[in-house]
């Protein structure tokens, strides 16, 4: 397979939702080429091998991601809460010891959050979750489950279906973590981690230092155009 | 049922990256290494063919029991899918998918524990700073801040040139588009089934 092939196969995926409809039936291949047995065959392949199988996918995924969040914003905000009552009592302590704990804190909570904006798990279980209820929808509109459903036409039309929820997830997910906006836990420990660094008293170098941490290092690597167009483009 | 999570699932154990994953994927010098391959992926095999025929036990319009020849047009299908040029594709795609996602995910765990790291420095040199120009601590401390800064550059240089999250999102978005439309292919679903014709046309 040349290049050129993979590339189209890449467009092909990349087409806009609106596209990826389930085929009118006049657009259906379905030259009663399959014998009857093949065509049971491939609707249980099909259901087995890939539906159900990507199904547990996201859902286990989802979980996972959802976990990661929860844990990253407990433990950020922890820290902060640590790094501000330290700040506190940093004026009853003399020596560089605390200035360094107190500086050090935050710079971990701020790496923490900027593991948010790397594996990017709250936009991912978003789409997920949007992916596995589409999903969930068609296995009962096209009766997947039916084992009177084995007419070539309507497998293939249901395996199509199936197809264009997983094209749309795997358009979507580069292009929402490469331009995804700062929020959810995210923009709340941001903001906290703010309100830590205006009580702490520490050179504004380094208070500079430890914000453009947290911003994440994708905003920092970007260039200006890849900032003003954040859009991945599918395949190039 | 919702699956029972422990630590191990977090990111920084389960989804830690590795030292190094190969960028360019190597075909097994066996076929039957290749077979389970891709069985493995969950591709459609001759196995499960077979395995349907002694589960289902299904009869051609005769009523006659079906072997596993007479599943002409799936066993033509997977020729031509299996064929290396499209299964060879797919597997060098999801290497390379595999390799620069690690290589982003190890780019930004050291970008961030050089950032801390310089975070640190910094501030042990402005602890020091009343310490005379060309005392110890103060050489010592502007040393460590100075490498400390120079790899944090060094790893936002690399992570920019090498574009590992591009080249990741490229691969992946390659592979997944492979996998879908080897499962449209095998239905004969749209939109790709009209190419069907000619790719059997052009391998036989």
């Amino acid at each position: 397979m040349t290049t050129a092939q993979v590339e189209s196969i890449g467009k092909t995926s990349a087409s806009t939702a609106e596209t990826r409809q389930v085929p009118a039936e006049s657009e259906s291949f379905a030259t009663s080429e399959h014998e009857e047995y093949e065509t049971t065959f491939i609707k249980e392949s099909y259901i087995h091998k890939r539906y159900d199988r990507q199904l547990a996918w996201y859902e286990d995924r989802v979980g996972e991601f959802e976990e990661n969040s929860s844990f990253t914003a407990l433990v950020s905000g922890i820290l902060l809460a640590i790094a501000s009552i330290a700040a506190a009592f940093s004026a009853f302590v003399d020596g560089g010891w605390a200035q360094i704990v107190i500086t050090v804190i935050p710079s971990a909570a701020a790496t923490l959050v900027s593991a948010q904006q790397i594996y990017g798990w709250d936009r991912q279980a978003g789409l997920y979750e949007e992916t596995i209820s589409r999903l969930k929808d068609l296995r009962g509109k096209l009766k997947l489950d039916n084992p009177a459903v084995d007419n070539e036409r309507e497998v293939a039309d249901a395996v199509a279906a199936c197809e264009a929820v997983f094209s749309s997830e795997s358009d979507q997910w580069g292009q929402d973590v490469l331009q995804s906006p700062m929020q959810d836990n995210r923009t709340v420990l941001l903001e906290q981690l703010d309100d830590t660094l205006e009580q702490i008293n520490l050179p504004g170098e380094v208070k500079q230092r430890i914000r453009k941490l947290a911003e994440g290092s994708d905003q920092l690597r970007r260039t200006p155009t890849e900032v003003a167009n954040p859009v991945e483009p599918p395949v190039s | 049922m919702a699956k029972r999570r422990g630590i191990g699932d977090l990111f920084f154990i389960k989804r830690r990256p590795k030292w190094r994953i190969a960028k360019e994927w190597q075909r097994p010098e066996s076929d039957d290494a290749l077979k389970a391959l891709i069985a493995a992926e969950d591709f459609v095999t001759e196995d499960d063919i077979t395995a349907f025929i002694e589960r289902v036990r299904p009869k051609n319009e005769n009523g006659r029991p079906v072997a596993l020849a007479d599943f002409k047009t799936i066993l033509s299908d997977l020729a031509i899918l299996h064929n290396f040029d499209f299964i060879g594709e797919y597997f060098k795609n999801n290497q390379a998918s595999q390799h620069y996602q690690n290589l982003y995910y190890r780019y930004n765990w050291l970008f961030g524990t050089f950032a801390v790291l310089t975070t640190l420095a910094t501030v042990l040199t402005l602890a020091v700073a009343g310490s005379p120009a060309n005392s110890p601590e103060r050489m010592s401390t502007a040393i460590l801040a100075a490498v400390m800064g120079a790899m944090t550059t060094f790893l936002g240089t690399r992570m920019r040139t090498v574009q590992p999250q591009r080249r990741w999102y490229t691969h992946r978005r390659r592979t997944e588009a492979l996998r879908s439309h080897y499962f449209l292919f095998l239905a004969h679903a749209a939109p790709i089934a009209a190419q069907i014709i000619s790719a059997r046309a052009s391998f036989t």
